[in-house]
């Protein structure tokens, strides 16, 4: 787990409602599944554009990205690698 | 009906007929008395009004949107509490008229032939009044589901023949995963379970009530619930209640300047009160404007049978929102302005000519039911990512 991974993390723990901090929460399980929601989505983006600074462009909001803490992961990794 | 009564002008003028004839006659006394208005619901019944956006098939009217909006805005000039539970009970009706299925069409005849009144069951204890989650999970036993939910405000519940009850689609799954499900009132297990002692919109007797109950699957109403939220039942129930808002604080308005000219009160005579009367217009004419232009385009939607990525559009999902905000919040002020202007004898005062004060308490309900507060926020929300592609992330 690197750097991105814990950000992530971090970021899901403090915006999934039913998973607060002492909860696990499985990277590859489908944010839907934790209780992820048409808002809580763009309270996420916007954490993670502040704690990355950078503003994600449209084509890193898709469905498949926003899919599980792996695939956001990921998808940053690979944004902030560009 | 035949077809020609059911055109708009025909539905307006017979919508026009109840709220001078019945509506204006009752209001006071169903307020006085915190009862529900039997009389009015019963003249709006009777003009078939009950099966509004009911295909014609199975006796209902198949209205559009705009005229909704005059007939709620005509019964709400009269009585706002008749007006609200016309409005809910119809967008209840376009719920299950949008996102049922064939198996539905006979609740949705029955509705029609017999004017049963449908009740939305979506409030719950701690659940912070989001329409889009839902707490109470549904619980597979054997082929049926038991629907086991408190809910604070069922309004009508003790008058309703049927239930939309919002539930959570199982214990494991999130809130926003809920499911639409039609009950019938003659079904044992619908409870009341205490009384309604509001500041205003008596009528609406928004009850508290226990539901324990097992149901087929068939009463499931849609698959997706985003879809009937987005779709049906938050734009029709913005510009419904907003019509209806709107009917009630233009009808005060109008009800006042015509109690100034018949009494030839002096101060018709008189600039600065003129200019007071313009300007709580100006704020009437800015919401009708608004409730317009929202209605207009979901019409527009409604017609072309747009497809759900349309009603997704955060544009217009904060128009929407922001007309349901603007509404509640003018037309109150508005009233507000007119107790000022009228005085403690015709504003403060019960007065059933005017029946002011009345309007005045019903309409402060506005700002709260279906927050303001939560509806701002979400507003906010979908401003931030309003031109990004935000949508292709909700597509499940």
């Amino acid at each position: 787990m690197d750097t991105i991974d814990e950000t992530v993390l971090r970021c899901l723990r403090t915006h999934l409602r039913k998973n607060r901090q002492e909860q696990v929460i499985d990277m590859t399980v489908d944010l839907g599944e934790y209780g992820l929601d048409s808002m809580r989505v763009i309270d996420l983006l916007m954490a993670l554009e502040g704690e990355f600074k950078v503003v994600f462009p449209d084509d890193m909001l898709r469905q498949d990205v926003f899919e599980t803490g792996t695939t956001l992961s990921n998808a940053i990794r690979e944004f902030m690698a560009r | 009906m035949t077809g020609n009564q059911t055109a708009p002008e025909s539905l307006l003028a017979v919508a026009e007929g109840i709220s001078t004839e019945v509506l204006a006659r009752w209001a006071g006394s169903v307020d006085r008395e915190n009862r529900f208005p039997t009389e009015s619901v019963e003249a709006i019944r009777a003009a078939r009004l009950l099966g509004y956006f009911i295909p014609r098939r199975l006796g209902g009217i198949d209205g559009d949107m705009a005229t909704y909006c005059r007939i709620a805005a005509t019964l709400g000039s009269e009585c706002l509490s008749s007006a609200m539970i016309w409005v809910m009970h119809a967008h209840q009706v376009a719920v299950i008229v949008d996102h049922g299925n064939a198996t539905h069409e006979e609740y949705l005849a029955d509705i029609a032939a017999h004017g049963k009144l449908l009740a939305s069951v979506t409030s719950e204890y701690g659940g912070g009044g989001d329409v889009l989650r839902a707490e109470s999970p549904l619980l597979q036993e054997g082929a049926q589901f038991r629907l086991t939910r408190k809910a604070p405000v069922v309004s009508y519940g003790e008058q309703a023949g049927y239930y939309l009850i919002t539930m959570r689609a199982g214990p494991d799954r999130p809130g926003h995963d809920a499911r639409l499900v039609l009950v019938s009132a003659a079904q044992p297990g619908c409870t009341v379970a205490g009384g309604w002692h509001p500041m205003g919109l008596k009528g609406t007797r928004s009850i508290p009530m226990q539901f324990d109950l097992l149901v087929d699957p068939g009463r499931i109403v849609g698959s997706s619930f985003r879809q009937a939220v987005l779709m049906t039942l938050a734009p029709a129930a913005h510009i419904g209640w907003s019509a209806a808002w709107f009917g009630a604080a233009n009808g005060v308005f109008n009800r006042f300047i015509n109690l100034l000219r018949k009494s030839h009160s002096p101060r018709l005579g008189s600039e600065s009160f003129l200019r007071q009367l313009a300007r709580l217009r100006v704020s009437l004419d800015l919401t009708r404007a608004m409730l317009d232009q929202v209605t207009l385009h979901y019409d527009q939607l409604r017609k072309q049978q747009a497809s759900f990525e349309h009603y997704e559009d955060l544009t217009f999902n904060i128009a929407s929102g922001n007309l349901k905000i603007a509404a509640s919040e003018s037309l109150f002020n508005v009233v507000n302005e007119l107790v000022e202007l009228a005085g403690m004898h015709l504003g403060y005062l019960e007065n059933d000519e005017l029946g002011l004060e009345r309007v005045f308490r019903d309409l402060r309900s506005a700002s709260l039911m279906y927050s303001n507060e939560r509806l701002l926020l979400s507003n906010g929300r979908l401003l931030l990512v309003e031109s990004s592609d935000i949508k292709n992330v909700w597509l499940k």
